[in-house]
């Protein structure tokens, strides 16, 4: 039976038992004398009722001999263990709901190939062999992520969630979301499962699982911990990081980034990346090893230092001969938590960077084209006919009647400038339009020829195939020639807009001073676009200069003054017009980072202009998935790969091919998908910090779900039978007083 | 003296004297309702003029006086009024019992025999009385003479409860020592066997004799409401019992009444009157009501008759 008790003096307590004994006897010697007449009556009554009495004073003896005997015992706390048939009377059915931390830090090893998920999974098989399915026992098993998930469903038998344990190997490459699993235990767990439910989170208690610390956001999880709670949840947080005492530092080591410095890489170039490593523990480290690997060959190792809780750098130089995708990965040597140990990068060397320069009054001299500065700035060589060095840039001139014509195949261009152009046909405003939702990038330049009423038509009044991010109103200024010194100037409303950050520095912003006479004023913004640059005047009006907006894939730069200086002064003023126009192009044309450099979980966003052919996925680890899903959407001409069911759930370069149906020519493409770095921050938060976030809200923090026998800080757990000797004390005295006063005792 | 005329409560007295209609109505419904006398008037002697009152017999009016004095007087004779009326009360050890009362069961009982002699005698009847506990201890025979009173109480005051009760022997012996038609009034806390006392009572009430039983018990006696134990021990025996109170009393009251009802049929069989006198309730209250619960019996059974 293995009886043990917590307060094992209490027991003392019984030898009161005496009391009722001695009570009793007493109360048989404590009488008066007292002569009666009617001895007859009395006689015959006790007679009567000789038996029924003896039995009712046994009764009553008993009664409150059981009482004292029930309240000594339960103030000394008996509990057996819980395998033992005693053990129903302990509690009622338990309805146990284990939470595992499933974000990536659970990898963390104290010990080479134990890892905390592992100590989480074996945590709960204990808890859940300690459950009883014959008393009504449930379970249900909840993993962690970034979106809490049942791994077993609520209310679930025990035997088959320790089947289903036996598939938790290691825990996920995501993060995890304490304020989403307090959603579901508020909103799902608690109003599905009747009775009281006993939460247990096993966790390495990562301060990063309790979110930003945003208060708004604190407080919004809070109120749901305080209805879960309210509807009879208990939560208890288990330690699984086998860290002595909860707040401290453990080591490790982490690549939280990894970037080219250049934007935009073109073929052949030297182009150098910039690796950040984070040291999350407390001691400094003298050697951190690491290694740059290039299309998965180790191109460089390199060893560092970085001081505890700090930060260090290194830098690796490659040049991509073959245009294309290619990767880069920084991967440490060995330490405790291996998945925040590498991060990847991928990205396209470009062979050149493709604009099209739509004219609005064709000239064969190019200074008379009102693109002919932008051509000459670009790529002064390929314009100029000189033999200078050439730039990435592969400027082709168009006039705009030809580029009316719709003969232009807009695909082959990865920006398309319009400069002064009286207007566009239909067809080619709705051309332009798919070319910009589908990732292509437009700069609209103004001027004299520029038919505003046409513009508005065309290209903002038609919603459906909207251009403008503003309306064009009217041309503000005055002619630079009427002898008027009035003018505008260039004044950037931030200098983190990737096309003005060169003249970020107080030195260069000087040179956005060059004098405007006249640009178009515009109206009210369309949705989402936005301000880059203003054109304000000597008293401080402000005009719209520079209006960004992206649409679909694609992003429209709208200069509401010329490019050439009918205008402005700023095209003949190149150390003015230079940066900005190439710092303009490679912002506009570089493409997405998120688009080939994904996190974990995420899907590859792919669309293509003809219909594709054999579509394979080639997994880190080697492994080849032949997407076979039907291609069904097509939009603005393209053909959106079907691959929304093959999310990039582990870290590391993934390769896609995709051959044309048309020519059989493959099409390359490389993308990488990186953990969130900061889950490589090991700091733990302990029951002080659960408080302060979360007033009013009792949550534990334990080391162990199942308490030991004979550990009395663990007894809470086991079955303890003092609450049913209560209730059963409650009903004995409840039971005393009736039978006494039913039999007279307190008449 | 001063011992003897405990009995005579003048408040009692007073009481019973200011109630002279009522009391004269009771007694004669009381004493003559019963006894009525058989020799109709006229032929006996006669003995004196009352006046008139409604509902007097008409028969009975004599015109002669109503012819010299213009007023209505009835005619009264010796056999009508002389009525004889013996009391018997219980003397014995049980008698002796007081509760949280001022009275022992036996002054309750010699203050109710002697306000009942006090009326008795009041109306020129006789009254004789027999003090007994096992046996009879002192028979004091009949008479009306005023002064009699005084002997009946000094009789009362002279016992001193001390012996069993034999009730039933004690009745048997009363019975053969009435010769003449009349009243028994037995005054007992009846703490005898039930089937001799009611033996005893068949036995005078067969001597033509009207019996009236006044049942006296301490009010202890008759709700038990004690409420500590206590070692009991008997008056009459060597009997003891300790017990709860409160643990018998259900059963002890349901004794009580199963002999108090054995009682009052055995008595309402044989045509007694039966009275259950608890001595916490006032003896003057006890015996008006009972009186006029007589009279009003008897006046019922006039008219039934008339």
């Amino acid at each position: 039976m293995g009886f043990d008790f917590a307060n094992s003096s209490m027991l003392f307590g019984t030898l009161l038992l005496g009391v009722p004994l001695l009570i009793h006897l007493l109360n048989r010697r404590r009488y008066k004398r007292k002569t009666w007449a009617a001895m007859s009556f009395l006689l015959a009554a006790y007679k009567r009722t000789r038996r029924r009495l003896r039995l009712e004073n046994f009764l009553l003896l008993l009664l409150r001999c059981l009482i004292v005997v029930l309240l000594a015992g339960a103030m000394a706390r008996p509990f057996v263990p819980s395998d033992s048939p005693l053990a129903v009377l302990s509690t009622g059915p338990r309805n146990v709901v284990a939470v595992l931390d499933d974000s990536y830090s659970m990898g963390y090893e104290s010990t080479p190939g134990e890892s905390c998920f592992q100590d989480g999974v074996t945590a709960i098989r204990q808890l859940v062999q300690d459950l009883d399915p014959e008393r009504g026992d449930t379970v249900s098993v909840i993993l962690m992520g970034d979106e809490p998930e049942y791994c077993v469903p609520l209310a679930s038998d025990p035997g088959d969630a320790l089947v289903k344990l036996e598939t938790l190997v290691a825990p996920s490459e995501g993060g995890g979301d304490f304020s989403a699993l307090a959603s579901l235990l508020a909103k799902e767990v608690a109003p599905s499962v009747e009775g009281d439910k006993e939460v247990f989170i096993f966790t390495d208690l990562q301060t990063r699982l309790l979110g930003e610390s945003l208060a708004e956001e604190q407080a919004g999880t809070g109120a749901l911990l305080e209805e879960a709670v309210n509807n009879g949840i208990s939560i208890s947080f288990v330690d699984v990081s086998r860290m002595e005492r909860a707040g401290s530092l453990r080591p490790n080591v982490s690549v939280t980034d990894l970037a080219p410095l250049d934007r935009t890489i073109a073929a052949g170039s030297l182009v150098t990346f910039n690796a950040t490593i984070n040291n999350y523990g407390p001691d400094d480290l003298n050697d951190v090893s690491g290694a740059f690997l290039v299309d998965g060959k180790v191109a460089e190792r390199r060893t560092l230092e970085i001081r505890g809780r700090g930060r260090g750098a290194v830098e690796f130089s490659q040049t991509f001969e073959e245009a294309g995708f290619h990767s880069v990965t920084f991967r440490l040597d060995f330490d405790n938590l291996a998945l925040d140990n590498s991060r990847y990068i991928s990205f396209e060397a470009r062979e050149s960077i493709d604009v099209l320069l739509v004219d609005g009054a064709y000239d064969f001299d190019p200074f008379s084209r009102p693109t002919g500065v932008i051509g000459m700035m670009l790529n002064p060589a390929r314009i100029g006919g000189g033999d200078g060095p050439g730039t990435i840039f592969n400027p082709t001139t168009m006039d705009y009647k030809v580029f009316n014509s719709g003969r232009e195949n807009l695909d082959r261009f990865d920006c398309i400038i319009l400069a002064d152009v009286e207007g566009l046909t239909p067809v080619m405003g709705e051309a332009l339009h798919d070319y910009v939702w589908s990732g292509g990038s437009v700069v609209f330049f103004m001027g004299e020829r520029v038919d505003l009423g046409a513009w508005n038509l065309r290209l903002y009044e038609n919603e459906s195939h909207r251009l403008l991010p503003a309306r064009l109103e009217t041309i503000l200024g005055s002619d630079q020639d009427s002898g008027q010194t009035s003018f505008y100037k260039l004044t950037a409303e931030s200098y983190d807009h990737p096309a003005l950050r060169v003249f970020s520095d107080p030195k260069l912003k000087v040179l956005l001073e060059v004098p405007v006479f006249r640009f178009v004023e515009t109206g009210a913004l369309t949705d989402g676009a936005h301000v880059v640059a203003w054109f304000a005047d000597a008293l401080g009006a402000r005009y719209p200069a520079l209006i960004e907006q992206r649409a679909g894939r694609g992003r429209i730069l709208l200069f509401t003054t010329s490019a050439d200086d009918s205008w402005t002064l700023i095209p003949r003023s190149p150390k003015t017009f230079l940066p900005l126009l190439h710092e303009t192009l490679f912002h506009l044309t570089t493409k997405d980072p998120g688009a080939c450099n994904l996190s974990v979980g995420e899907t590859i966003n792919r669309a293509l202009p003809e219909f594709p052919g054999r579509i394979a996925v080639t997994f880190p680890g080697g492994e080849v998935r032949e997407v076979t899903e039907t291609v069904e959407q097509k939009r603005y001409g393209r053909f959106v790969l079907p691959l929304s069911n093959h999310p990039l759930d582990r870290a590391g370069v993934y390769h896609l091919d995709v051959a044309s149906s048309v020519s059989g020519q493959v099409l390359h493409e490389r993308y990488a998908a990186n953990v969130d770095p900061r889950e490589g921050d090991l700091e733990q938060f302990d029951k002080a910090t659960l408080e302060r976030l979360f007033p009013g809200v009792k949550i534990d923090v334990t080391d162990d779900a199942v308490p030991e026998t004979g550990d009395e800080e663990k007894e809470a757990g086991g079955a303890d039978l003092w609450r049913v000797m209560l209730w059963a004390l409650l009903v004995l005295v409840a039971l005393e007083l009736f039978l006494s006063w039913k039999f007279g005792d307190y008449a | 003296m001063q011992s003897s005329l405990k009995f005579l409560n003048p408040e009692i007295l007073s009481r019973i004297s200011r109630l002279e209609l009522r009391a004269r109505l009771a007694v004669e419904g009381f004493l003559s309702g019963r006894h009525r006398s058989p020799y109709h008037g006229v032929s006996v002697e006669f003995a004196e003029h009352r006046e008139y009152v409604p509902g007097d017999d008409l028969r009975h009016l004599d015109w002669k006086v109503f012819g010299k004095s213009d007023r209505y007087f009835i005619k009264r004779y010796e056999e009508e009024t002389s009525l004889t009326c013996t009391i018997v009360v219980d003397s014995s050890r049980s008698m002796e019992y007081i509760g949280e009362g001022a009275f022992s069961k036996f002054d309750y009982a010699a203050t109710t025999a002697a306000a009942l002699s006090y009326l008795i005698l009041k109306q020129q009847d006789f009254v004789g009385m027999a003090v007994f506990d096992e046996a009879v201890r002192s028979f004091i025979p009949p008479s009306n003479n005023p002064g009699h009173l005084m002997t009946l109480v000094e009789a009362l005051s002279g016992v001193s409860p001390a012996e069993k009760t034999d009730l039933g022997a004690v009745l048997a012996d009363i019975a053969s020592r009435i010769r003449q038609r009349g009243m028994v009034i037995v005054i007992s806390d009846l703490l005898d066997d039930p089937d001799n006392i009611l033996q005893g009572l068949r036995k005078i009430r067969s001597r033509k004799q009207d019996v009236i039983v006044f049942h006296t018990l301490d009010h202890d006696e008759v709700a038990f409401p004690l409420q500590r134990i206590y070692r009991f021990e008997g008056m009459e025996d060597l009997l003891k019992l300790t017990a709860d109170p409160r643990a018998l009393r259900a059963s002890y009251i349901e004794i009580f009444k199963e002999f108090a009802d054995k009682m009052r049929r055995g008595c309402q069989h044989q045509g007694i009157d039966y009275v259950l006198l608890d001595t916490k309730r006032m003896l003057d209250v006890a015996l008006t009501a009972f009186l006029a619960n007589r009279a009003g019996g008897a006046a019922g059974r006039g008219r039934g008759r008339g």
